[in-house]
């Protein structure tokens, strides 16, 4: 999956339009990205990657980049 | 370790009261903003919740829900030998409150009332409660009121206001020598912060009513209500599915011998986890969560009371039930009932008036 993709994903979870995210944003930036949104992440990291994120894990995400690299 | 066994006695009958109370979508936008509504109706399907009044308490409802059975059944009162109030919405910080609600429901002075402070696990609890003291005496009856009145701890600017919804039920447990219920208990009170009211308990009794922004950027004074849905989340879809499955296995079962698969109606996206997680029929899983919210210690109750409150069938069912919550903590077990005896749900306006004392009257 390119970078592009990934990006693509967490903007339909977010409700952005498509390329509004880049790796290097800063989460706290995002107003959309809040505590609902972070369960939404957890489950689409468990349902599409596999990963079981926890609640210490999302809370050490800094830039939109930090997800990505769980993205495997 | 956790795990019981009681034989003997059986639940009999369900009743479930709400107030009348109603918060929906336009009183959630009048609050919260239609953006914010939008987006935690769609993660939480939670369309519309149930408040009690200023004076209303969970006491009030589970008296309704009470005098629903007792009179439906036509009980001797006197044959009521046990009460238990698992809630952590008490009346008062004393007396118990079952104490009051045997004064009110006019039950015997034999009858023994206690209080349990449990929260939304408060089912499982305080069924086991029940069981193990009527196994150990001669009484016929036992009376569980379990219920929440969340939406007075929370805070009107948190986004979880939206979420907490009022009840209490009320289940009759009786004698039936063929009966045979098996109860799973567990706790994890390294958690104990995840869900939490750090005020008005002893530990800090009398806090400033000062509000600061915590960390999940929500104003809080510590006499408001606290949960880290994160983690409180990854409890629930994980822990609970765990449990589930230990249950079966001790209990030899599968999914197919239940008829309903019965959890706490945290929210939406939780419920859906766990039928996914657990491979259910989406059928055998009552799920009100988008007409009533979340509950509290309850909510599998009126789930139950919502699918089959009004249909008369004289069938029996086999139910799952499955809570977690405040603690943390987890519980789950099952029973059969007549679905005849599993009512419609209740409004009411009921408030014990008395119950609210002036010192004058001391």
């Amino acid at each position: 999956m390119t970078e592009r993709e990934k990006l693509a994903m967490l903007e339909e979870m977010l409700e952005l339009e498509e390329g509004a995210l880049n790796v290097d944003m800063e989460l706290d930036d995002i107003e959309e990205y809040d505590s609902m949104s972070k369960l939404s992440l957890i489950v689409l990291m468990e349902d599409e990657f596999g990963v079981k994120l926890d609640a210490n894990t999302i809370r050490g995400f800094k830039t939109v980049g930090d997800i990505l690299k769980l993205m495997v | 370790m956790g795990k019981f066994v009681n034989t003997g006695i059986r639940i009999e009958a369900i009743a479930t009261v709400v107030p009348n109370n109603y918060y929906g979508h336009e009183k959630n936008v009048q609050m919260f903003g239609e953006e914010t509504v939008d987006k935690f109706e769609k993660i939480t399907n939670i369309f519309a919740t149930y408040k009690v009044s200023k004076h209303q308490t969970v006491s009030d409802l589970g008296y309704v829900a009470a005098v629903e059975i007792i009179n439906k059944l036509k009980l001797n009162k006197h044959d009521i030998g046990v009460l238990v109030f698992a809630s952590p919405a008490p009346d008062y910080i004393q007396p118990p409150t079952a104490c009051v609600l045997q004064y009110r429901l006019g039950l015997p002075n034999d009858c023994a009332a206690l209080d349990i402070t449990h929260g939304c696990s408060s089912f499982p609890y305080g069924s086991q409660v029940v069981y193990s003291m009527m196994a150990s005496s001669d009484c016929r009856y036992g009376l569980l009121i379990v219920g929440d009145s969340n939406s007075k701890n929370v805070n009107q600017k948190d986004n979880s206001y939206m979420l907490c919804s009022d009840a209490a039920s009320a289940i009759l447990f009786i004698r039936d020598s063929d009966a045979v219920n098996k109860t799973m208990l567990k706790t994890d009170g390294s958690r104990y912060k995840d869900i939490i009211i750090p005020g008005r308990g002893m530990r800090d009794l009398n806090p400033i009513d000062s509000e600061v922004v915590c960390s999940d950027g929500v104003s809080r004074s510590k006499y408001n209500w606290y949960m880290n849905g994160m983690n409180v989340f990854v409890f629930a879809t994980r822990d609970v599915p765990k449990a589930v499955k230990e249950y079966l296995e001790w209990t030899d079962t599968d999914f197919e011998k239940y008829d309903a698969i019965a959890f706490h109606q945290a929210n939406g996206i939780i419920i859906d986890r766990l039928v996914k997680t657990l491979k259910l029929k989406e059928e055998k899983v009552p799920n009100v969560i988008h007409d009533y919210g979340n509950t509290g210690g309850n909510s599998l109750l009126l789930a139950l009371c919502e699918k089959y409150g009004n249909i008369e069938l004289n069938k029996t069912i086999e139910v799952l039930g499955v809570a977690f919550g405040v603690g943390l903590s987890l519980g789950v077990t099952s029973f059969s009932i007549n679905i005849d005896n599993i009512f419609p749900i209740i409004k009411t306006d009921n408030q014990f008036d008395d119950g609210i004392i002036e010192l004058e009257d001391l």
